[in-house]
């Protein structure tokens, strides 16, 4: 299985610069796996989305999701 | 005359249109420390100088273009200033704030602010270089696009890096949320300045500068300017490559993006309207502000299926949500071309966005007939909306009603749509939901201006440990407190941020550069060889929401007009945050504890006290 990730709020600082990326995963990964597997530190991230809606933690990930990873957003 | 060697200019430019007069005054050193520039110094002349009750659009209205104490020196993120005048469309104190060039060029020409009064019997424009200032003919820019102005006043005066701060078409014809541009591309969008400015028949001001404010310890700035060039690839890469409009699809993902009015919070269409899209299609160029690498602004072009012109910049997430997702809209090359043409016509997107939102509810809930919409106003029709931009910056059909606002044209068309108007004291709202961050809400029911997302808190920031939280520390915010909470410790939260940034918005300093409080008391250290403490900082920010404050209870504004509409207070019926409402108790007692840890009455009004330790005793008397 693979997801489709996307880094979002400058936290392509801990990914070597890379904002968008395919990851292989196993069944039973998690939103927040994704965040470990890409070494992101958790305190940075606001939250997980799967496929445009924020989701738990815990959300099982599956087959061509779309994972956007956010760090905290204020103003704009 | 108190003599200034560092910081400040200590020359206010006066210019009287009615009698065609110019002249210079030196507020002094005392002033300038309690008061440091921008929303404090333009308060403090508003209030001592406005007749209470005065028409916002006649003569005796006066319109302060101000920079801060930091505006023009070659600090990160110092590009910005601030223009304010008794509002048009809140009837209340009002301002706006502006990146860009104008206000550096201002004060490098040698003034901290230029009040503007009386009104002239022809169009007009003012043209400053350093001591020379001229009120010049402008009939001929009269009608014009703002494109068109700028290019005009600076063949005129053989000068192509003058600095133009205009109005538009929008502004001429007195649309209460018309905007102030500079440069084309930045603007003083909120509380209707376009349209003072037009009043007073005033097209544009000109200015050239050649002597920068001193700067006591120079060598300091530097080092703290290393500081920030260094790291802000760090700190603010998101806004170098996105910009603001970074913004959209984690708001959406979080259920606060307005949707079709504030009805919704989730837009099934967001992928095409946000930064990923933009990045990918229509962006031409990043540009910046006067002093600032961040680069945050936006160039857009497309040659199809409309073009839009890249002299007019890009989108910020504002207009984004303002003119996209809350009009039901993913169409993002007509989202594009809206922003075009309320930047050269001289609209507030954000206000514009939210009267067609609220146009779009109408007709869609039967309140509004075709024949008097000219169009069919369904969300989602891009076209409806930038016919309606263009009603509403001629004052045409529908245009006409809408021109005078959200809260007046809902007044007019009825009690049914008065919940439906999206405003606070009758400025529209910013786009951002309370029913994803609370005290953002209260924070808009307060504001001085209106509705306001700029002095104002952003929960989500402060919700978990951060870089974010650790900064603001020291001004006593505790926490992370979640986003969603209303309580006492969230109002002193609230009361700490936004005083932090009220005091931003008199350095004027922008936000997106990403200076803690202790360096900034660093920096005005260095930049005016005072001792300045953070307690001195906290009141010039207290004072700057003060004044506006008493300047409102002057207009006859109370407690009642510090409102959230009915709809933040129901749940939303779909997406992330289905079922999420503020409760209206918990507003009504955060509200009151803001209230007290101002040192206000439980009706918002400053006790003496308060006024005392601010050295605004003077209020007392008059």
């Amino acid at each position: 299985m693979t997801v489709n990730v996307r880094i979002f709020g400058g936290l392509h600082r801990f990914t070597e610069g890379c904002t968008e990326c395919k990851k292989a995963i196993s069944q039973d990964t998690c939103a927040w796996d994704i965040v470990h597997i890409l070494g992101i530190p958790e305190h940075e991230v606001w939250f997980v989305a799967v496929n445009g809606v924020r989701v738990a933690k815990e959300e099982i990930l599956f087959d061509g999701d779309r994972v956007d990873i956010f760090a905290p957003v204020g103003g704009g | 005359m108190m003599y200034m060697e560092y910081g400040f200019q200590n020359r206010l430019l006066r210019v009287n249109l009615t009698e065609g007069s110019t002249s210079v005054e030196a507020p002094g050193e005392a002033f300038y420390r309690k008061h440091i520039g921008g929303r404090a110094l333009i308060a403090h002349y508003l209030y001592k100088e406005l007749e209470p009750g005065l028409e916002a659009l006649g003569p005796k209205n006066k319109l302060i273009f101000a920079g801060g104490v930091l505006t023009g020196t070659p600090l990160v993120g110092s590009g910005k200033n601030s223009v304010g005048a008794k509002s048009p469309l809140t009837g209340a104190y009002g301002d706006s704030e502006a990146g860009g060039f104008f206000g550096a060029e201002l004060r490098r020409a040698g003034y901290d602010a230029i009040i503007i009064e009386g009104k002239s019997d022809h169009p007009v424009y003012i043209s400053i270089v350093d001591d020379q200032v001229e009120i010049r003919d402008a009939s001929h820019l009269w009608g014009q696009s703002t494109g068109f102005v700028q290019d005009a006043i600076r063949k005129e005066q053989s000068e192509p890096y003058m600095r133009v701060a205009q109005i538009g078409v929008a502004g001429e014809n007195l649309v209460k949320f018309a905007c102030i541009t500079n440069d084309l591309k930045h603007f003083y969008g909120r509380s209707g300045m376009g349209a003072v400015m037009g009043s007073k028949m005033l097209r544009a001001i000109a200015v050239k500068g050649s002597r920068p404010p001193k700067i006591a310890k120079p060598e300091v700035l530097q080092e703290l300017n290393k500081f920030m060039t260094q790291n802000w690839p760090t700190m603010a890469a998101s806004l170098h490559e996105n910009g603001t409009s970074a913004t959209l699809l984690a708001l959406n993902a979080a259920g606060g993006l307005p949707t079709r009015n504030f009805q919704e919070g989730h837009f099934e269409g967001a992928e095409n309207i946000g930064a990923p899209q933009m990045n990918a299609t229509i962006l031409k160029s990043r540009e910046g502000c006067f002093a600032c690498p961040i680069r945050c602004k936006r160039v857009v072009e497309a040659n199809g299926p409309v073009y839009v012109d890249p002299a007019y910049g890009g989108p910020e997430y504002e207009t984004l949500a303002a003119l996209g997702s809350n009009c039901g809209i993913d169409d993002l090359v007509r989202v594009a071309k809206g922003n075009e043409m309320c930047n050269s016509l001289g609209l507030d997107t954000i206000s514009t966005g939210v009267a067609i939102s609220f146009a779009m509810e109408c007709y869609e809930k039967g309140y509004l007939s075709q024949e008097q919409a000219g169009c069919e106003l369904k969300f989602g029709n891009a076209e409806a909306m930038l016919f309606l931009i263009s009603q509403i910056a001629n004052r045409q059909g529908l245009g006409q009603l809408l021109a005078e606002g959200t809260r007046a044209a809902s007044q007019e068309l009825g009690v049914k749509t008065h919940d439906l108007a999206m405003e606070v004291k009758g400025q529209e709202l910013p786009m951002h939901e309370p029913r994803l961050k609370a005290a953002l809400g209260v924070g808009y029911a307060v504001s001085p201006t209106g509705a306001d997302h700029c002095h104002n808190i952003h929960d989500t920031i402060f919700a978990q440990p951060s870089s974010s939280l650790e900064a603001v520390r020291p001004l006593g915010v505790t926490g992370p407190l979640p986003a969603d909470e209303l309580s006492t410790d969230k109002a002193r939260m609230l009361v700490a941020i936004s005083t932090w940034r009220h005091f931003t918005n008199c350095t004027v300093t922008c936000y997106f550069v990403p200076w803690t409080p202790e360096q900034m008391q660093a920096i005005i250290q260095a930049v005016t060889g005072w001792n300045f403490s953070m307690l001195e900082l906290m009141d010039v920010g207290k004072r700057a929401v003060t004044l506006p404050r008493l300047f409102n209870l002057r207009e006859g504004l109370t407690g009642k007009d510090d409102y959230l509409k009915p709809r933040f207070f129901e749940p939303f019926k779909s997406g992330p945050l289905a079922g999420k409402a503020l409760n209206r108790e918990q507003f009504g007692a955060t509200l009151q504890d803001y209230y007290g840890i101002m040192g206000w009455d439980d009706q918002g009004r400053p006790l003496s006290g308060t006024l005392k330790a601010l050295g605004l005793e003077w209020v007392l008397k008059e």
